[in-house]
């Protein structure tokens, strides 16, 4: 299937056994490379204006999230994060996010921002410049965070079981976009 | 000055909101009165019913494809909402809930919708969010900008609130009469343009002729379900009986 988005078509690296919906805009002049077993919503925006992005394995990324590298260093998600509907991780490069992180509805990653791993930002958060966030953290609103050990565990076998669901009712209702990278 | 002045004379009496002009070749007008953007995002439409007279506005995302979406008649959905049917983890399984919203329901512009059921006469505010397997009761009222935690149930007549959404207070019995009347002002008011002269270029572009067949494939999808509800439509398309005519039998 050729792969025709936008002005530029990307250079799209895209798992065999990762759910990427038609409809989802992937744009920019970079790579994107999304691995095994992730879940891209329809209406789901990646933008590798300046830099290229890559998102690990067994991850959802739900509608109106945006994900946009605007530095030339690769922008990095981890693997079995949750990214809610209207989250967004913005600016430049760099390992952003970790592993098993769980971003509420509209929670927002600044630039320079960074998650460490098994963490929960609630709805409508944001983390401002230059904060990097410890491990298995829970933020609530501006300043109020708490620990929650334990809850890497269970943040992955959540998402395992969600992706388990949208593998098999994503594809009966959408086109799915396939890798044009050769490799 | 002459035409400005019985403007403004409406504007301060309060009398009608001025109309909303969209382009006709923007929207797609079902046989039953719904108005949707064609830059809404449907997803799953054999799964989305409309009963009718709803207006879905640009940049809107309506999730059938994870479960049933119902939808009332009189349902205005602001610009660039999300509405997706919720999950619970369930004995080990995930399942997803079908998502049901009455009728006369307003939702203002980016708010995200995760309930599993809208009674009928409720009003959402703009940038709102209703958490997972919410349950808004009728004629309900959420502030602009709150952030209904999941599994939260609002009551009848009440206004939820604030960051997270609390009980703020309660409504009068007239609630559901003003909600009612105010959806169907704003599907009142929303009009299309009389002219619509960039319709026909546009139409040899392969976008816009994708955009037709769209419309072919959701009129299909949707013709059954038009039948369904015709009776409903029926009901709706006869004016409700007026102080006037209700007399008049008795006169006679």
């Amino acid at each position: 299937m050729l792969l025709k988005v936008g002005s530029t078509p990307s250079l799209c690296d895209i798992h065999k056994d990762a759910v990427v919906c038609q409809e989802a805009k992937v744009q920019g002049a970079h790579s994107i490379k999304v691995g095994e077993g992730t879940v891209i919503h329809p209406a789901c925006i990646l933008h590798a204006k300046a830099g290229p992005i890559v998102i690990g394995r067994f991850n959802v990324l739900e509608e109106q999230v945006e994900v946009v590298n605007s530095s030339d260093q690769p922008l990095v998600i981890g693997d079995h994060n949750v990214l809610e509907v209207g989250a967004r991780v913005l600016g430049g490069g760099g390992p952003r996010l970790g592993d098993a992180n769980l971003l509420e509805i509209r929670a927002t990653l600044d630039e320079g921002c960074s998650v460490g791993s098994g963490c929960t930002l609630g709805a409508c958060t944001s983390l401002k410049e230059g904060e990097a966030l410890g491990d298995e953290m829970v933020v609530i609103g501006p300043g109020v965070r708490h620990g929650e050990p334990g809850a890497k565990d269970a943040h992955v076998q959540a998402v395992l079981k969600y992706i388990e669901v949208l593998k098999e009712t994503l594809p009966r209702c959408h086109h799915l976009r396939k890798s044009n990278a050769k490799s | 000055m002459s035409q400005e002045a019985p403007d403004e004379l409406s504007l301060a009496l309060d009398l009608e909101a001025p109309p909303i002009y969209y382009n006709k070749a923007d929207y797609i007008q079902t046989a039953s009165g719904n108005k949707v953007s064609r830059n809404s995002v449907l997803c799953g439409s054999q799964n989305i019913s409309l009963v009718g007279n709803s207006v879905v506005k640009p940049g809107v995302v309506l999730r059938g494809d994870l479960q049933l979406l119902k939808i009332g008649k009189f349902v205005i959905v602001g610009d660039g909402c999300v509405l997706r049917p919720s999950y619970k983890k369930y004995k080990g399984n995930i399942a997803f809930f079908p998502m049901s919203i009455g009728d006369y329901v307003t939702i203002g512009p980016k708010s995200i919708v995760c309930a599993a059921q809208i009674g009928s006469c409720v009003d959402i505010g703009e940038n709102c969010v209703i958490s997972k397997r919410c349950i808004l009761k009728d004629n309900s009222m959420i502030l602009p900008g709150t952030i209904l935690p999941p599994d939260t149930i609002v009551p009848p007549l009440t206004v939820f609130g604030g960051i997270p959404g609390r009980y703020l207070g309660e409504l009068p019995e007239s609630q559901p009469i003003v909600q009612k009347e105010h959806a169907m002002t704003e599907y009142r008011r929303f009009l299309p343009l009389a002219k619509s002269g960039g319709a026909t270029p546009k139409a040899s572009t392969p976008k816009a002729k994708a955009a037709k067949r769209f419309v072919k494939v959701t009129a299909l999808t949707m013709q059954p379900r038009r039948c369904f509800c015709g009776v409903l439509v029926a009901k709706v398309a006869r004016p409700p009986p007026t102080w006037n005519s209700r007399q008049e039998p008795k006169c006679a």
